[in-house]
């Protein structure tokens, strides 16, 4: 190698040397906007589910509006083999009937009318036979079409031409496809209970106007607050991020209800549910008598605890500037009313429904996995942001099938909205939940 | 606590942001360099740098271990610093291969120089210059590599840098004259 190479890899070296060694810090905006990206592709993830959910409830819909209208509209069609013989050389009063019968049938008369006809006098008559093959609901169609049941039977063997000297003795039916219609519910069941579960979304609809520490936890510098992180923030004040992120739900219950008639039904219940969502802070408020930090947020401004903590001047109040998410499970008692209007009332069931739930709060708590991080419980009553009764709108449509006897198992993909605000006045933030969710269960009906 | 990179990749993998900050600060400041000396002003190093981590946290329950995390990220980096540069690259041969053998001159060196002022001479080249000596020179690819990667010849590669080459040694002189003559005013 000459020196002259040497020197150009040298040159090369250097560069790769000092830049190797190279480390520098990069401003905190570039975390910030980072972490900002990740929420939103959290919250894609999350609207990816709600649209999963929407095109499930969708599907559903549409595969039960397709089943219902074959059902409704389309009864059972029926293969019914039908093979007659009768010696029309010296027919009786019976048979010629049967062959004039046949002959009309031929000419337009509906099979539903043979059948009965056939039926009224299929006692009285002779040296018939006849075959059958029933392919659906055999008991049924056995007591529908014993028409010849004491006559000679044969089966027509359709491989085999017809003789032709039968022509002038014998009837031949010939395989015949029947619609049958369907049979009818119990007319007399009018009242039903049952047990439902329910799985969705939840999206809180989190609002806030409010980004100050101070208001939002109630802290001041006069308590002996004082700057924790330099890393981001230079103020007393620091600005605060607190946001409700979305997530999903799930409920339990009985229900009951009763036809109003032939097409309206009425339906309660009562539910226990758990809504679940994501509140996400930038602040923990570190206290010299609290060992894990208190993420802030307008949720436990009044939490007794807190409060307490928080206002007492002889407890140093610091702040620290972590991200934290919270895990925030909302519990609730729901009674939901709902009237429901009947598209069909068969073996399978439609029926659109809509009422108005009752929501009773009944707590909320917000964990993270992280120890250093305190829980928060979030009770009912006059410490809590939330109402004790909140009240929503509920639209679904309802799928019932008679697996049993007098069981149906129903699915009802539904949407609820709340009509008031699940925040008292005096709260700083407010939510407004709303959620599709596709509810299941099982019911019995009576008498 | 200190996690160790498996513990960092399969938090980071089930999305737990504490995880991915903490990943964020043991990497960021070997890798902000990085972004730096691809760009021509700190708000495209920075916008790099965030689009590299973000593919990064997208990405890391792919991450097959056969190369250490670290290098994996810079090659997140080099990559997304690549795609910024890309359009701005129209490269073409510069100059004759043949006169860079020829080109001689006194064996430079550059500990007189801060990070900063060598970061604002390779931030001075030309975008494909810019773009070439640090795949080359600081990287360690070859010019066929580079060639790959870029989608050129790797005539137009060589080229490319011994223009970036010329350009740093003329400026490397320069200001090394000017120390001479002011070292020789006092």
């Amino acid at each position: 190698m000459t020196g002259r190479e040497n020197s150009e890899e040298n040159f090369e070296k250097q560069w790769k040397d000092a830049f190797d060694e190279w480390s520098e810090t990069a401003p905190n905006t570039v975390w910030a906007e980072i972490d900002r990206q990740l929420v939103y592709e959290d919250l894609k993830v999350y609207k990816s589910k709600l649209a999963i959910y929407r095109w499930v409830a969708a599907a559903v819909v549409l595969l039960g509006i397709s089943f219902s209208i074959i059902q409704y509209f389309g009864d059972d069609t029926v293969h019914f083999v039908t093979s007659a013989a009768i010696d029309v050389d010296a027919p009786n009063p019976e048979m010629r009937s049967l062959i004039a019968l046949y002959e009309e049938d031929r000419a337009g008369v509906s099979s539903k009318e043979l059948t009965k006809y056939g039926a009224n006098h299929s006692s009285s008559l002779e040296n018939g036979y006849y075959d059958y093959q029933g392919h659906q609901d055999d008991s049924q169609h056995r007591d529908d079409y014993l028409l010849l049941a004491n006559y000679e039977m044969k089966t027509i063997d359709f491989n085999d031409p017809i003789d032709s000297d039968h022509e002038d003795k014998y009837i031949y039916y010939l395989p015949e496809y029947r619609r049958v219609a369907k049979k009818k519910q119990d007319e007399n069941e009018r009242y039903w209970a049952g047990i439902d579960v329910s799985q969705g979304s939840f999206n809180p609809n989190y609002s806030t106007n409010d980004n100050s520490l101070t208001s939002t936890l109630g802290i001041s510098e006069s308590n002996g607050f004082a700057q924790y992180d330099t890393r981001t923030f230079n103020s007393s004040s620091p600005t605060l991020r607190e946001n409700m992120a979305p997530g999903e739900s799930i409920s339990m219950g009985v229900s009951f209800g009763m036809k109003l008639g032939d097409k309206w039904t009425l339906q309660s219940g009562v539910q226990y549910a758990k809504a679940g969502a994501l509140t996400e802070t930038n602040i923990l408020v570190r206290t010299s008598t609290l060992q894990e930090g208190i993420p802030v947020t307008g949720q436990g401004k009044n939490v007794p605890a807190v409060a307490s903590l928080v206002a007492n001047e002889n407890n140093v109040v610091e702040y620290d500037f972590e991200d934290v998410e919270m895990s925030n499970v909302f519990e609730f008692t729901s009674i939901p009313v709902k009237a429901g209007y009947l598209i069909m009332d068969s073996k399978f069931k439609m029926a659109l429904n809509a009422g108005v739930v009752t929501n009773i709060y009944l707590g909320n708590r917000l964990t993270t996995g992280d120890s250093d991080v305190a829980e928060l419980t979030i009770g009912p009553g006059d410490t809590s942001p939330y109402k004790n009764f909140s009240f929503s709108g509920l639209a679904g449509v309802q799928f019932g099938y008679r697996f049993l006897k007098r069981m149906d198992v129903i699915l009802e993909p539904n949407y609820r909205q709340s009509i008031n605000t699940l925040t008292k006045s005096n709260s700083n933030f407010k939510t407004n939940p709303s959620g599709f969710a596709l509810m299941t269960g099982l019911r019995y009906n009576f008498n | 606590m200190s996690f160790s990179d498996e513990d960092l990749i399969e938090a980071c993998s089930k999305g737990k942001r504490k995880a991915q900050e903490e990943l964020y600060a043991r990497y960021s400041s070997k890798m902000y360099p990085i972004a730096l000396r691809y760009s021509k002003m700190q708000q495209e190093a920075e916008d790099i740098l965030q689009e590299a981590f973000i593919k990064v946290f997208k990405n890391i329950k792919d991450f097959r271990k056969d190369s250490s995390l670290g290098y994996w990220i810079k090659r997140i980096v080099i990559n997304t610093a690549l795609n910024h540069q890309r359009s701005k690259l129209y490269l073409y041969p510069m100059v004759d291969i043949g006169d860079l053998r020829n080109h001689t001159g006194p064996e430079l060196t550059l500990s007189n120089f801060t990070y900063q002022e060598l970061l604002s001479m390779i931030r001075r080249l030309p975008t494909g210059c810019q773009v070439i000596f640090n795949l080359y020179a600081v990287e360690g690819f070859k010019h066929h590599e580079i060639a790959e990667q870029l989608n050129i010849s790797e005539g137009t590669s060589k080229s490319q840098y011994a223009r970036a080459k010329s350009l740093l040694k003329e400026w490397i002189s320069e200001s090394n004259n000017i120390d001479y003559d002011r070292a020789g005013e006092f």
